[in-house]
């Protein structure tokens, strides 16, 4: 079976067209894990062409019972691979340079969706132009097309502190030189130059987890590291490299299984410190789900 | 690979009517003579060596470097 010119250009165009698009929709959802520098959307780009490429290629190469095509597939997925371990050595590079580092558990999250977001752009591109040639009609493809790129969302979707837990202010008390909020010690100060700066600049939220999965996931040291990069990259910190006491700190309150985050901001307003722990990734590569464990649900009830 | 040492005791700085409560041991002990001079040195050691002052409430500083 052979597909005329016409029909063949109609199906590749419309294929790499939406997938590329499906790239570039998914380069501006987010402001943080994202490159916002002109080469960083080039590179990425880029990339969302070539998969978007193999991908609408795949339809009429299979068509013409050319399955040595589908190698290429194979190739694409070792290629997209690469893109994680690029993502992850250049921000692993970078985590010397930050004064609140990412954490592994962060890092590992941004490269796998930045991975994730290359198949999307693959998977949509095969989408369209399998529609394409199915209909004869590249509006019908696009439908299709379009309404991959909506469904993709699902897929794509990832979950915040805020759905997992409450983020409630709360208050720093000194007792003697011990930093503490709700009665658990999170630190011993010993300079009353640093005290009277944290007692004037100083916020303290609580993060009450919502049940057992978010418990666990919670006291997790790469979500709670990603939460003080988040809070210190978006409100900036009185800290510098020789005032570690002015550092950001969690410590969970052995009590109730809540986290207690304490950080000196530059810019010290607890609204926005609170919408910003809200807002941070509830990083999916760490999550557990104890519930899912018949031992673990005897343990609750 | 960089090898870094964390969590040890840079200097011990305690007040003179408690220099029973330390004794030598890896970390050099500056004695001093009351409270505010204590805070002082303890303040210059830590921007020194960027590490962070602990009080043990007994007359006694520590400066810690974590990493």
């Amino acid at each position: 079976m052979s597909i005329n010119h016409e029909l063949y250009i109609n199906i590749v165009v419309c294929g790499i067209a939406l997938g590329t698009l499906a790239r570039f929709i998914y380069l501006r959802v987010d402001y943080r894990q994202y490159p916002t520098y002109p080469q960083g959307y080039m590179t990425h780009l880029t990339l969302g062409v070539i998969s978007a490429a193999l991908g609408a290629f795949s339809v009429p190469a299979l068509i013409e019972k050319q399955y040595t095509a589908v190698t290429f597939l194979a190739l694409a997925a070792q290629q997209f691979k690469e893109v994680r371990e690029i993502e992850r050595a250049s921000l692993e590079k970078m985590e010397a340079t930050e004064l609140v580092p990412r954490g592994a558990a962060y890092i590992e999250n941004i490269a796998k969706i930045f991975e994730a977001r290359n198949y999307i752009a693959m998977a949509v591109a095969t989408l369209t132009s399998l529609a394409v040639y199915l209909s004869k009609s590249v509006i019908i493809g696009t439908i299709v097309g379009g309404l991959a790129i909506y469904l993709s969302r699902y897929v794509m979707k990832i979950a915040y502190i805020r759905d997992i837990a409450e983020v409630l202010p709360s208050k720093i008390v000194f007792k003697g030189p011990l930093l503490c909020v709700e009665d658990v010690v999170l630190a011993d100060i010993g300079l009353k130059e640093g005290r009277e700066i944290i007692e004037k600049f100083g916020m303290a939220v609580i993060i009450r987890p919502k049940g057992l999965d978010s418990l666990i996931s919670i006291n997790n040291l790469g979500i709670r590291q990603a939460i003080l990069h988040e809070a210190a990259n978006q409100l900036g910190l009185k800290m510098n490299i020789d005032t570690p006491e002015l550092a950001p700190l969690t410590m969970n309150n052995n009590e109730n299984g809540d986290i207690i985050v304490v950080m000196v901001a530059m810019k010290p307003d607890i609204d926005a410190f609170v919408e910003i722990i809200k807002n941070v990734p509830a990083i999916e590569t760490v999550r557990k789900y104890p519930s899912k464990s018949r031992g673990a649900r005897k343990a609750v009830n | 690979m960089e090898v870094h040492v964390t969590g040890y005791i840079i200097a011990i700085v305690a007040l003179r009517k408690a220099k029973d409560n330390v004794l030598s041991g890896t970390a050099p002990i500056i004695y001093v003579e009351n409270e505010e001079e204590q805070q002082k040195i303890s303040m210059y050691l830590s921007r020194i060596f960027k590490a962070a002052v602990h009080d043990l409430e007994n007359g006694v500083f520590i400066l810690v470097k974590q990493y």
